[in-house]
């Protein structure tokens, strides 16, 4: 055994550990080597320090804690654990979530009684519209509704059929699918049937669907493919031009003539072509494609509409003070020099646009309408400064009725004669100098954005 | 073995019938070199009166386990030993480089200084405490398991049997290192072996 390995046993030697044979050869080498016998009196000397350590002796209550702490672990399950406290508790949590499934599937069983025959109401009618023959007393008609009337439901119904597809691709059946019987049933003798009864007044033909339109030739034909099954069953069925079903008896008051025919006058002159997606661009058109541009515009409204719908978030811009309605206020009103930079705050966005486009079209201007996203969109014209003020003025609600009832007659006026001068923009010496208006519309402030879930428009729900 | 006491087996199969009282009695038996041990590997007093209460829980809990293959104390010493790796575990550290000193805790409770004083001269008894300290200091300074294999052997007494069974190792490993904490702790008290 050589010097290392003896060092390597020492402490074993020291312990008495060894066997016999070992420690005769540690001895053996201890007695021949004193730097070993040194090594193992250090060894020896260490443990000596070591076990010379005062011994600690444990807390007085070390004894009593420990059976207290074995008292506790063999404490019994608490009795309102087993007993039938516990059964009554998981019975209590069984009826609140067996609640909350009946108070959530009531509740979608009330959005869809809610939507469903606003949607099947407005199906319904334009099922009857498409079918009937005449169809420019129906649109007459629904001309007088929309553009001229805030409250009427052309814009408000097809911004809730937009909403009701939307739904129905969420997998709620809220809007019922057009029956295809019913396009098939044969067309009324009586031609002149609807208009002149001054009925209902309903859309004409879906201009959604019209085929051959630019929107269903460009991007806008598949954001239409987007809208759910119930409105592409309900555009083929419209795009059949099925034979007219039997005109209801009329629902509403009779539609002035007057009235009716200015805003057909008014209509028959213009056109709206689609220079790029979501751009649109008035220009003037031969009368005798009246009916075809009349159809061009309110699809290209409508789905205007549905894309500034679309790109609504909840979050409204701050800042800006809440208005009623389109055109009831502004945030900025006419400010600066050039270019009149208007803001306004809508509240109800069917009827903005409307209201908006109607103004606009009073004016016979030539007009782009951009959405910007966010539920902002941007109407830029250019007018003499005088004619803006004026269709600001109006736009924002600050004319006094006399003023408005003066506007408008000098928009019939207009409209029997567009050759003539417009007396708004009759020059007094100098012409008026033109300025580009920018009318900027955002959602007001506490206004949510249209969801899939939130109700349809009030009217609709009656 | 006192005369009259009532011998461990005799108080296992006791408690392992659910006898509080008898496990008591064991308790009572071995607090004191339990917690002495536990104390030098853990160096915190606090530590310890928790750790060997936490034994001492664990031995009652397991104790229907217990088959008598080994002394009672060697199996509540393992106990004993495993919580206090663990706790060295949650606890991240290997080494206790400030301990707090027996005396210290001791008066700091109140208690008896129990070497200090036996010692006859207040000097005598200074040295003896500074010696103390130092060595104290010296063990808080190994390395886990040259403390504990230290602890062990030369402080509770163990054979190197019994420490391969605590340690869960085989002999020769607990001859190995206990050798290389002595040498460890040699290095540390050079000048007092000088």
């Amino acid at each position: 055994m050589t010097n290392d390995e003896v060092r390597a046993q020492l402490s074993a030697y020291l312990d008495g550990e060894l066997g016999e044979a070992e420690r005769g050869a540690v001895e053996s080498a201890l007695a021949a080597d004193a730097a070993l016998r040194a090594e193992l009196a250090q060894l020896r000397r260490t443990a000596e320090l070591v076990r010379s350590l005062p011994r600690a002796s444990a807390p007085a209550g070390l004894a009593p804690r420990v059976e207290a702490a074995i008292a506790r672990l063999r404490q019994p399950a608490r009795p309102w654990l087993t007993s039938w406290r516990l059964a009554a508790a998981a019975a209590a949590c069984l009826l609140l979530a067996a609640g909350a499934l009946i108070l959530v599937r009531e509740q979608r069983l009330r959005n869809i009684a809610r939507h469903a025959p606003a949607a099947s109401k407005e199906l319904t009618r334009e099922h009857e519209a498409a079918a009937r023959p005449d169809e420019a007393a129906g649109r007459e008609l629904a001309k007088k509704e929309a553009p001229g009337s805030p409250t009427g439901p052309l814009y408000k119904a097809r911004a809730n059929t937009a909403v009701a597809a939307r739904r129905e691709g969420d997998g709620y059946a809220y809007a019922p699918r057009p029956a295809p019987a019913r396009a098939e049933q044969p067309a009324p003798a009586d031609a002149t049937q609807g208009a002149g009864r001054g009925g209902v007044a309903p859309e004409p033909t879906a201009p959604l669907v019209k085929k051959g339109s630019a929107l269903t030739q460009g991007k806008f034909a598949a954001t239409a493919d987007d809208r759910g099954e119930g409105v592409k069953a309900m555009e083929e069925a419209l795009a059949q031009k099925p034979a007219a079903a039997p005109l209801p008896p009329a629902k509403t008051a009779a539609v002035p003539p007057a009235e009716a025919a200015k805003k057909e006058a008014l209509k028959r002159d213009s056109d709206l072509t689609l220079m790029t997606p979501g751009v649109l661009e008035r220009k003037d058109k031969a009368p005798g494609e009246a009916f075809a541009a009349e159809q061009q515009l309110g699809a290209e409204r409508d789905e205007l509409l549905g894309l500034i719908e679309r790109e609504l978030r909840p979050e409204p811009k701050a800042g800006h003070r809440a208005v009623g309605s389109a055109g009831a206020g502004v945030a900025n009103a006419v400010g600066g020099e050039r270019p009149y930079d208007v803001r306004l705050a809508y509240t109800d966005l069917a009827r903005c646009l409307a209201e908006t486009q109607a103004a606009l079209d009073a004016s016979n201007l030539a007009y782009t309408i951009q959405p910007i996203g966010g539920g902002q969109f941007v109407i830029e014209t250019t007018l003499p400064e005088p004619e803006a003020r004026v269709l600001v003025a109006r736009l924002i609600g600050a004319m006094s009725e006399k003023r408005q009832a003066k506007a408008e007659a000098e928009d019939a006026a207009r409209m029997r004669d567009v050759a003539k001068p417009r007396p708004t923009m009759k020059a007094v010496g100098a012409p008026p100098r033109t300025v580009r208006l920018v009318l900027r519309f955002f959602r007001a402030e506490g206004q949510p954005a249209p969801s899939p879930t939130a109700p349809a428009e009030p009217a609709q729900q009656k | 073995m006192p005369q009259g006491e009532v011998a461990d087996e005799l108080l296992v199969a006791q408690a392992q019938r659910g006898d509080v009282g008898a496990f008591g009695r064991l308790v009572v038996r071995y607090q004191d070199s339990l917690f002495n041990s536990i104390y030098r590997m853990v160096s915190q007093r606090e530590d310890a009166e928790d750790l060997a209460q936490e034994a001492f829980v664990k031995a009652f809990s397991g104790i229907g386990d217990f088959q008598g293959r080994s002394s009672f104390y060697t199996w509540l010493y393992t106990i004993a030993y495993n919580t206090v790796v663990s706790h060295r575990r949650k606890a991240g550290s290997a080494r206790h480089l400030n301990p707090v000193p027996l005396h210290a805790a001791a008066e700091g409770e109140g208690r008896s200084r129990e070497a200090e004083d036996r010692s006859p001269r207040p000097e005598a008894a200074a040295e003896q405490r500074e010696l103390h300290e130092r060595l104290e200091g010296a063990i808080a300074g190994l390395e886990a398991e040259h403390r504990e294999i230290i602890v062990m052997r030369d402080i509770e007494g163990l054979d190197y049997q019994a420490i391969a069974g605590v340690l869960g190792c085989p002999a020769g490993t607990v001859k190995s290192r206990l050798h290389r904490a002595r040498l460890a702790l040699r290095e540390q008290l050079k000048d007092l072996l000088a």
